[in-house]
């Protein structure tokens, strides 16, 4: 009696001779001793007999035929159109509308899930921005590869072979700008003029100082020619090559998964003002397709206000150093000389800025761009009817690509959660 | 200890597979009275048992190319079955029909036929309560009860139709007979005697 509730848990089996035979046998002992055991098996025995009294229903006599018409139809059916893939997925949709729509939803969000895992990866910040795929939707996406050389990195020129000489060359021409610019050459005419009378001193240019820069692009036949030869313009002009680049760039065309690399060239250019438009007309003539851009910013009025404050200090430091020949007590002397001493730091500070509009009103800068032109009909958008059907078509295509891609990240992402909510749930469905 | 035993229904899916049909009608003969039985069982109607014995051997058809006989085909038919049988329970379950309908039912005639007038009605209501408090019983209980005590499978083929280990079988029979006996006793199906000694023994 002691066994109860253990012995009752195992009556449904013992009635079936489903238990070993030493736990029927256990079972058959305590049944022997226990009452309210003996009780609950004869209830059992009880409740299988009336179960199974229900008697046995016979099939009516038609649905043999009936079912046999069903299957002839079936297999007439299944013998004109294979019931494959497609005949099971119709099936599908049309019978399980709703598995259908969950199906499809989960797709949908595993898209999601992989698009979205795909940009935060680009911008979370261990992820490597470029590395994520993204969908252009502007006709043409340039990027510069970083083939840059500026200062005579060799190696970073590979596929010019002339490029080292160049490199030199290019040096050289900063050396001897370099020495223009420290106002020793006669060349771009800056005489810098230190203490002058300003305002009757004014720098070229009509009375007006007058800071010009420039931007260029053209498309040239041969990139690394036209990069010699606008070396060689400068340099006739009178001016110098400040920065250079070398490299080449990737058009992207995604309306028609077209994708060209060319060799690009940037310069930056130092020339004197005058000779700014006559250097962009001859730039221009070395290629198509010439687009440029020219600023001029007025200064006279600071050069102007600068220049007579100048004036002013000077008079100050003229006079500071007449009182220092006149001071009797060491006393005086610093004091005149502290008060100099910040007077002509003033000076220096003004000359320079003098200097700087005089540099820049005489050397115009001017920006380069020179590239290879698009091959032929690259950038195009496609014209007509059925152009724009293909490219909507490639479109179309590449962005079946791009979501496979999406959903196949979505499902790593969610693979995680889906093993262990499947644990999860077998370990409920075994606990149950 | 299934797997050793041969099907005896082989030689007839092999027919069936090559495409012979009068192998299908020998096959319908085998088995459309426990499948009908069994769709009986699940809705309680004739009319409804009648259309979904069609739909089970016609999904049988169907899916004969998945049949790899690693099951005996007696017990995968039974899956199918079951399977058409739940998914005719969840349409049905929108369609609630009232308990009052499904009360008014009475068994098949012609088992009825054979019994005294007087029994009869007392046998049709005692048959219907029953089947009443299998329908009330959760899912994966009555399952096994249809299974075990009115079709009369074995375990292994309870487990096999099922797709569940025998463990969670014999459990889940255990609790579903556990149910049923205390329902019926409530409802006084038990000889007078059991119900006495039944007090005697809370008493004490």
């Amino acid at each position: 009696m002691t066994a109860q509730p253990h012995v009752e848990s195992l009556l449904s089996a013992y009635l079936d001779g489903a238990l070993a035979p030493d736990e029927a046998l256990a079972v058959e002992r305590h049944l022997a001793s226990c009452r309210a055991c003996q009780q609950a098996y004869e209830e059992l025995q009880a409740t299988v007999a009336l179960l199974q009294s229900v008697p046995e229903v016979a099939p009516p006599p038609g649905l043999r035929d009936d079912v046999m018409r069903r299957l002839q139809a079936e297999a007439a059916r299944s013998g004109r159109q294979e019931p494959a893939a497609g005949g099971g997925f119709r099936r599908f949709v049309t019978q399980s509308p709703w598995r259908f729509a969950a199906a499809a939803a989960l797709v949908l969000a595993l898209a999601g899930i992989g698009g979205l895992a795909t940009f935060f990866a680009a911008f979370s910040p261990g992820g490597a921005p470029a590395a994520g795929p993204t969908l252009m939707h502007s006709a043409r996406v340039e990027t510069v590869s970083p083939e840059v050389f500026d200062g005579g990195v060799d190696d970073a020129v590979s596929g010019f072979a002339a490029a080292p000489e160049r490199v030199e060359a290019d040096l050289a021409i900063r050396g001897e700008a370099g020495g223009i610019a420290r106002g020793d050459g006669d060349a771009g005419a800056i005489a810098a003029p230190p203490a002058a009378d300003a305002l009757r001193d004014l720098p070229a240019g009509g009375g007006r100082t007058i800071i010009r820069r420039g931007s260029l692009s053209v498309d040239v036949d041969d990139v690394q020619t036209a990069y010699q030869t606008v070396q060689q313009l400068v340099q006739d002009k009178g001016g110098y090559v400040e920065s250079s680049s070398l490299g080449r760039e990737t058009l992207y065309n995604p309306g028609r998964l077209q994708r060209h690399e060319r060799p690009v060239a940037h310069l930056g250019l130092r020339v004197p003002a005058e000779q700014l438009m006559d250097l962009i007309e001859q730039i221009c003539l070395l290629g198509d397709d010439c687009t440029y851009q020219t600023t001029g910013e007025d200064v006279t009025e600071q050069y102007v206000d600068t220049a007579a404050y100048l004036r002013t200090l000077q008079a100050q430091e003229a006079r500071l150093l007449e009182l220092l020949d006149q001071a009797s007590s060491v006393d005086e002397v610093l004091n005149v000389e502290r008060e100099l001493w910040r007077v002509r730091g003033q000076i220096d500070r003004i000359e320079g800025q003098l200097r700087y509009w005089e540099r820049a009103s005489a050397l115009s800068s001017l920006q380069v761009t020179l590239r290879e032109p698009e091959p032929l009909g690259f950038g195009d958008r496609p014209q007509g009817i059925g152009g724009r059907l293909l490219g909507l078509l490639l479109n179309a295509l590449q962005l079946l690509v791009q979501s496979a891609e999406w959903i196949l990240l979505g499902f790593a992402v969610v693979l995680p959660w889906v093993l262990l909510i499947t644990l999860g749930w077998w370990a409920y469905r075994r606990w149950r | 200890m299934q797997a050793t035993k041969r099907d005896p229904d082989a030689s007839l899916i092999a027919q069936l597979q090559a495409g012979d049909t009068a192998a299908f009608a020998q096959l319908l003969e085998r088995y459309q009275g426990k499948m009908y039985q069994l769709a009986y069982r699940y809705c309680g109607d004739h009319h409804e048992a009648y259309d979904l014995t069609q739909e089970i051997f016609v999904k049988m058809y169907r899916s004969l190319d998945r049949f790899r006989g690693d099951a005996l085909f007696s017990t995968w038919l039974y899956r199918i079955a079951i399977n058409c049988c739940k998914d005719y329970l969840r349409s049905r379950k929108h369609a609630a029909i009232p308990d009052e309908h499904i009360a008014e039912r009475v068994g098949n005639p012609t088992t009825a036929a054979t019994q005294q007038p007087d029994q009869l009605l007392h046998q049709a209501e005692l048959q219907d309560l029953i089947r009443r408090e299998i329908d009330a019983l959760p899912q994966d209980w009555r399952d096994v009860v249809i299974l075990r005590e009115l079709e009369g499978l074995s375990y292994a083929e309870i487990s096999e139709a099922l797709g569940k280990p025998e463990g969670t079988i014999k459990a889940w029979l255990h609790r579903g007979r556990q149910a049923l006996r205390e329902r019926f006793r409530a409802l006084q199906l038990f000889p007078a005697t059991f119900v006495k000694e039944a007090e005697r023994g809370e008493a004490r």
